[in-house]
């Protein structure tokens, strides 16, 4: 059945001698590029938690990750859609989407049953809006940019309409209690993030489907043409993309208790920043599940830092803006990434 | 080399043959004790070496000797790690394409740098825009670049549309239009990767024309190649590299070819024949299409069938249709009407994955847009197709088999890499073909297996390990279809071939018949080919 036995008949292929000596201790320039980035965290983080200790607290650093869970989904959601060399717009009208049918679904109910049933709503939203996302870039063969602009508006519109424009405020214990809540102490979205992280970071690295994933986005014709079922691969992205930013609403209608369509307008900022700092390339199949969780930090960081040493909000958008393009200029320069 | 291959032999110990007279021209390009590292390994050591005036180097050696590094240095695309290049007598001091263009370097690269998207003469006049009463910024001379163009096609002998967009050319008429590019620059030195390996027989006479009125004109030229008879008809020198040092510099009148075979390979290549198989001519019908036609009129109407065991050519000129042909048989390319046959079962397959399902296999011919993810690493690229076979029941990827079995059919092809984690884009071009086709001998072998130019890139030693397996897969039970722009290879390779003209096969010549001439002049039309032995 297979053909291993076919061997040349002399000789094998030579191969250039691998790095050997003191060579091997230095880091090589990929594993600089990423320390580099972090390097530049400490400089920040340092001087900053000796001004004003309170910053490395442990409530303090739970707090961050508290911050940052929403953007943390939503954000690996858009890396698997950037591996494929996509992008999707829509993430922060999703959450919106979902925040406002989970809290509708919840409103004059107290069991557990319809917590759940709404939870399972609002990712199902967002899944809904993934998989339309999914069948026009897949099968219609529309550019995921055009698609999920379109999406980004239309979700909002419904999100709007089914709402009435109200806030829906939400007053189930069981459900504020999801971001509320602890397990083991750990609140319990930091649970679910790293849930989340493992489960995809495991499957991105570990399975068939992630291959897929980094093959697509790394050259589409040459995947099409060794036979992957590329149209699936690529709807499969969006529909998880769509699916964690229901799940990321659902969070986010718990933690502020309403749900308002505009809950996460301008998120799909950070979803985009967040992978592209972490190394994950636009240009697709380049880039680990890591990055993303770093750039998630850093910004969720960043924006602690500067709340506690009262920044004016005005100046958080400049200063964060200035920090994207900064970090990942720095990457871009270490790495010697070349246009060409 | 028509029947006969070199087999490995003997190791001999390296051996540097030094004739430095460069005959009474002047020296246009040279560098001295070049350095180039990728990491931590040396890929150029010590490279000291000079291309005169109006004559043609020819730089030789295996896959991954350094070849393409060493062209790319001279024209800015790579920055040396030592030593210095100079031009016309001048050191190079800022390695950049502009500088090297410059000074008058142009380099056609292995893999082909054209934009799809715009047409051939934009292509052609990329950077060099003709405008309006010369003035740079104004309003850009279609007209005249569009007749510009015409004549440069004209002149090769190239019957397209100077508005055809890149896209749509086959792989052999771009990398003519990539030529006729550089050559539109006049350069005073000229870079050629590789130059022929893309193209026909006819072509690649064209090629060798315009390269003599160059080398009249003045023009210093230095290429690579893989076909060893190519070396006398255009080279002047010869330089042979490897493992990134030079071992032998010499004239080519006074260089026999075996020395240079040995000096890339670094032992005696003996020549061997290729035991082929007799078919059996009773074994079951593989393959068959039935009056198949694509969209676009490329195909019309091929009937061809192919038994267990047996290996069928492929011959004809570009746009004949194989290319065509194969890509609508394996799902890739547009059909329009008749059947392909896979076992006596009708299969309607129509896109790769339900192809490969059916047990057919297909090796692209631009592995660079078709073939391979350059930014992944090797392994990933070696299992993609048959990553089914590595994977447990939910999905998950058995990374030991895979790494165990693709390190095996990768050695079977004697490829070259530094490790199975390096991006396949790191490879050398011949060494990049060697892992698209060893995605075919990692798992289950298929039933029809169809090569398209299988053997683009490869050094003489590697093809010689080609062919056998290719041998060995038929002799196993495995339909294969050959398409190559090489007689010689499909000769030596084939029990048949079928010779493609304007989309139909014009007649199978069996192994008994086999003759170049015959081959050629059913390829090119009979009346043409009165023509042709005229010229
Ligand atoms: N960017 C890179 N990073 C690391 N290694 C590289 C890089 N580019 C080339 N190499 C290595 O340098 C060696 C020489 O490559 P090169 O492309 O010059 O070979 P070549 O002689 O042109 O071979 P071929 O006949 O296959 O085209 C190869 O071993 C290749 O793996
Ligand atoms: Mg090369």
């Amino acid at each position: 059945m297979t053909n291993l036995d076919i061997q040349p008949n002399a000789g094998s292929a030579t191969l250039a001698p691998r790095r050997l000596g003191i060579g091997r201790l230095l880091p090589d320039r990929r594993r600089l590029a990423g320390m580099i980035l972090w390097i530049a965290f400490a400089f920040y983080v340092i001087p900053l938690s000796i001004a004003e200790p309170n910053f490395i607290s442990l409530s303090n650093i739970l707090s961050i990750l508290l911050l940052t869970s929403v953007y943390a989904l939503i954000a690996f959601g858009e890396s698997l859609v950037i591996l494929t060399a996509g992008i999707d717009l829509s993430v922060g009208s999703i959450v919106g989407l979902s925040g406002v049918v989970a809290a509708l679904l919840i409103d004059g109910h107290s069991s557990a049953g319809w917590v759940l049933l709404s939870v399972f709503a609002g990712i199902a939203a967002g899944a809904a809006v993934g998989l339309f996302n999914g069948v026009l870039v897949a099968y219609v063969n529309l550019p995921s940019f055009v698609t999920t602009l379109g999406t980004l508006s239309m979700a909002l519109g419904v999100a709007y309409v089914i709402s009435s424009g109200r806030q829906i405020s939400i007053d189930n214990n069981t459900f504020l209690n999801i971001s509320g809540g602890r397990i083991f102490e750990i609140p319990t979205p930091i649970v679910i993030i790293f849930c989340a992280f493992a489960v995809l970071w495991g499957y991105l690295t570990y399975s068939r489907w992630g291959r897929f994933v980094y093959a697509v986005g790394g050259n589409l014709r040459a995947a099409y043409v060794a036979g992957l079922p590329v149209r699936k691969i690529l709807l499969s992205v969006y529909v998880i993309s769509g699916a964690l930013a229901g799940l990321a609403g659902v969070i986010l209608s718990s933690e502020v208790t309403v749900g308002v369509a505009s809950n996460g307008s301008g998120y799909e900022l950070v979803a985009i920043a967040a992978p592209v700092i972490g190394g994950i390339s636009l240009a697709g199949g380049r880039g680990s599940l890591f990055g993303t969780l770093f750039g998630v930090v850093l910004l969720g960081t960043i924006d602690n830092g500067m709340t506690i040493l009262n920044v004016s909000p005005f100046y958080q958008h400049i200063i964060r803006g200035a920090i994207i393009v900064v970090a990942v200029s720095i990457d871009i320069l270490v790495n010697k990434r070349r246009l060409v | 080399m028509v029947g006969q291959v070199m087999a490995p032999a003997l190791v001999q110990p390296e051996h540097v043959v030094d004739v430095t007279e460069s005959g009474s021209q002047p020296i246009s390009l040279n560098c001295a004790k070049l350095g180039k590292r990728f990491g931590h390994t040396d890929v150029l050591t010590n490279v000291t070496l000079s291309a005169a005036k109006g004559r043609a180097l020819a730089l030789m050696g295996e896959n991954g000797a350094g070849k393409s590094t060493l062209l790319g240095i001279f024209a800015g695309l790579l920055t040396p790690s030592s030593g210095g290049v100079f031009v016309h007598g001048e050191a190079v001091e800022n390695f950049t394409p502009t500088e090297a263009q410059r000074r008058g370097v142009q380099i056609v690269t292995q893999e082909l740098s054209l934009v799809p998207a715009l047409t051939v003469w934009e292509n052609i006049h990329l950077g060099r825009e003709l405008c309006l009463g010369g003035w740079e910024h104004g309003v850009l001379d279609r007209r005249h670049m569009r007749k510009r163009t015409a004549e440069l096609l004209d002149s090769f002998g190239l019957n397209i549309s100077p508005d055809t967009r890149i896209d749509d050319l086959s792989l052999s008429h771009a990398q003519v239009v990539e030529i006729l590019k550089v050559y539109n620059r006049k350069p005073a030195i000229l870079l050629l990767d590789e130059p022929t390996s893309a193209l026909t027989e006819g072509e690649t006479r064209s090629l060798f024309k315009l390269i003599h009125q160059m080398k009249s004109a003045g023009t210093s030229i230095v290429f690579t190649t893989h076909k060893m008879n190519e070396i006398g008809q255009i080279g002047d020198d010869v330089v042979v590299l490897r493992d990134g040092r030079i071992t032998l510099n010499g004239q080519v009148d006074k260089t026999p070819t075996d020395e240079i075979v040995s000096a890339m390979v670094g032992r005696e290549l003996s020549t061997i024949d290729l035991q082929l198989h007799q078919p059996n001519y009773d074994a079951r019908i593989v393959f068959e299409s039935r009056n198949l036609i694509t969209t676009k009129d490329k195909v019309e109407g091929v009937s061809l069938t192919c038994r267990a065991g047996e290996i069928l050519g492929l011959a004809g000129i570009a746009g004949a249709g194989r290319t065509a042909f194969m890509e609508c048989v394996f799902g890739i390319g547009g059909h329009f009407g008749g059947d392909v046959v896979i076992n006596g079962r009708t299969y309607s397959g129509r896109r790769p994955g339900r192809s490969i399902a059916a047990g057919v296999a297909y090796v692209p011919q631009d592995r660079k847009s078709a073939g391979l993810v350059l930014a992944q690493d090797v392994v990933t690229n070696t299992s993609l197709t048959q990553l089914n076979a590595f994977c447990t029941p939910l999905g998950i990827v058995r990374r030991g088999v895979e790494r165990e079995r693709s390190e095996k059919s990768l050695t079977a092809l004697r490829t070259r890499y530094h490790d199975l984690g390096q991006e396949v884009g790191e490879l050398s071009g011949g060494n990049q073909q060697k892992v698209l086709l060893s995605r075919w001998l990692i798992s289950d072998q298929p039933e029809v297996l169809l090569l398209n130019e299988p053997t683009r890139g490869i050094d003489v030693g590697a093809k010689v390990d080609i062919y056998r397996i290719i041998a060995t897969l038929a002799e196993r039970g495995v339909a294969v279809i050959v398409s190559s722009s090489e007689l010689p290879e499909l000769m030596l390779l084939c029990h048949a071939v079928a010779v493609f003209r304007n989309g139909v096969p014009q007649r199978i010549f069996s192994r008994g018949e086999f003759s170049e001439e015959d081959i050629i002049r059913v390829a090119i039309g009979e009346g043409a080919a009165a023509d042709a032995s005229e010229a």
